[in-house]
């Protein structure tokens, strides 16, 4: 139903076919804004709460009734429901409901970022980090690196052929390690270079009391740009290393690479 | 298509029409209840001040919190 339908009898038609966007009404309190249009009418905008009252003992309203400080979130959400259908998709049947909310919540900031609105993005990030203080700004960082569709999404396809009726569990585990140990990780991507790979493992092996470096890679390419510096830091020969590949059925080659600290070897400072 | 339905917008100065024409009014601590007198609750059973009123999404006569949360929670369990 139309909100002009709803509305019947209530607004002139004559409005519905001045307006291009009727999808949408604004109600002051004595006017009604519909696009550019403004209807100084009190009477109408009695007429439509009336409307609204008809409703109150239905199980549902007909329309969306929304605060106008919210309208603009609506519309952003709701386009983002729409384009991340599928993989909103896919994230609902594997991970916890507050972890897809925190996804969605991070789109929500990005695209205001790559809106150039920066106040809104920066209170919009606020808001993320105090909803989400242990994770919100991880998984920004991660959507906004562009990791999250290139690496961490296309993963849950390699689970499930992986592990079949455990990929639920064991990619649960994988996303939290991902986030719990975000420093630690680095994420090769198509847009990594081996020199900037060198230096981001070189940076995190020389952090202090870390239990591991983990380098994540999806593609041909990418796995054979850990080969390749992982060969020039001669790095198999300093450290432990675990080196975990996967095949999806569609052919996907996904690879996560681990570098652990020998026990017995002396200051990590010897080793890089 | 999510987007198809209709949207109704309102602002401070028409909240109280807004809140009388779902059935619903204020207590004396400013809680939002029913003509009843029960406490209206969000969908995470929180009670909701008249000033934190967001409105009511389709699909369901559940009052929102003017905070984006909400939003998210709503799509998210929109999407299906």
């Amino acid at each position: 139903m139309g909100l002009f339908d709803f509305l019947k009898g209530i607004i002139p038609e004559k409005f519905i076919y001045i307006n291009v966007d009727n999808r949408k009404i604004e109600v002051k309190d004595s006017s009604v804004v519909i696009g550019d249009q403004v209807i100084n009418d009190p009477e109408m905008v009695g007429k439509i709460f009336d409307k609204i009252e008809e409703y109150k003992n239905k199980e549902s309203l007909p329309c969306q009734l929304i605060h106008k400080d919210l309208l603009d979130s609506f519309i952003e959400y709701e386009e983002l429901s729409i384009t991340q259908k599928e993989s909103l998709k896919k994230l609902k049947e594997i991970l916890l409901e507050e972890d897809v909310q925190c996804i969605l919540m991070a789109r929500r900031v990005k695209k205001a970022y790559d809106k150039g609105d920066s106040n809104l993005a920066k209170k919009l990030h606020s808001q993320l980090d105090r909803n989400f203080p242990k994770k919100g700004n991880k998984v920004f960082n991660l959507i906004s690196g562009g990791y999250f569709d290139e690496m961490i999404l296309p993963f849950i396809d390699v689970f499930k052929s992986e592990y079949e009726e455990k990929h639920i569990e064991k990619y649960r585990d994988f996303y939290s390690n991902i986030l719990k140990f975000f420093p630690l990780a680095f994420f090769v991507s198509n847009n990594t270079t081996n020199e900037r790979l060198k230096e981001g493992l070189i940076e995190r092996l020389r952090l202090k009391g870390v239990p591991f470096v983990r380098l994540h890679a999806i593609g041909k390419s990418n796995m054979e740009k850990i080969e390749e510096v992982i060969g020039e830091l001669k790095i198999e020969e300093q450290y432990l290393i675990k080196d975990n590949r996967f095949t999806s059925p569609t052919g996907l080659r996904a690879q996560i690479f681990e570098i652990k600290f020998r026990k017995e070897k002396g200051s990590r400072e010897e080793s890089v | 298509m999510i987007n198809e339905i209709p949207i109704l917008v309102f602002d401070d100065s028409v909240k109280e029409r807004v809140i009388k024409s779902l059935g619903f009014s204020r207590n004396e601590d400013s809680k939002l209840v029913d003509e009843n007198d029960k406490v209206v609750t969000t969908q995470e059973f929180e009670s909701i001040k008249e000033s934190e009123f967001g409105g009511v999404l389709k699909s369901s006569k559940i009052p929102i919190k003017k905070e984006e949360s909400e939003l998210v929670k709503y799509f998210i369990s929109c999407n299906n």
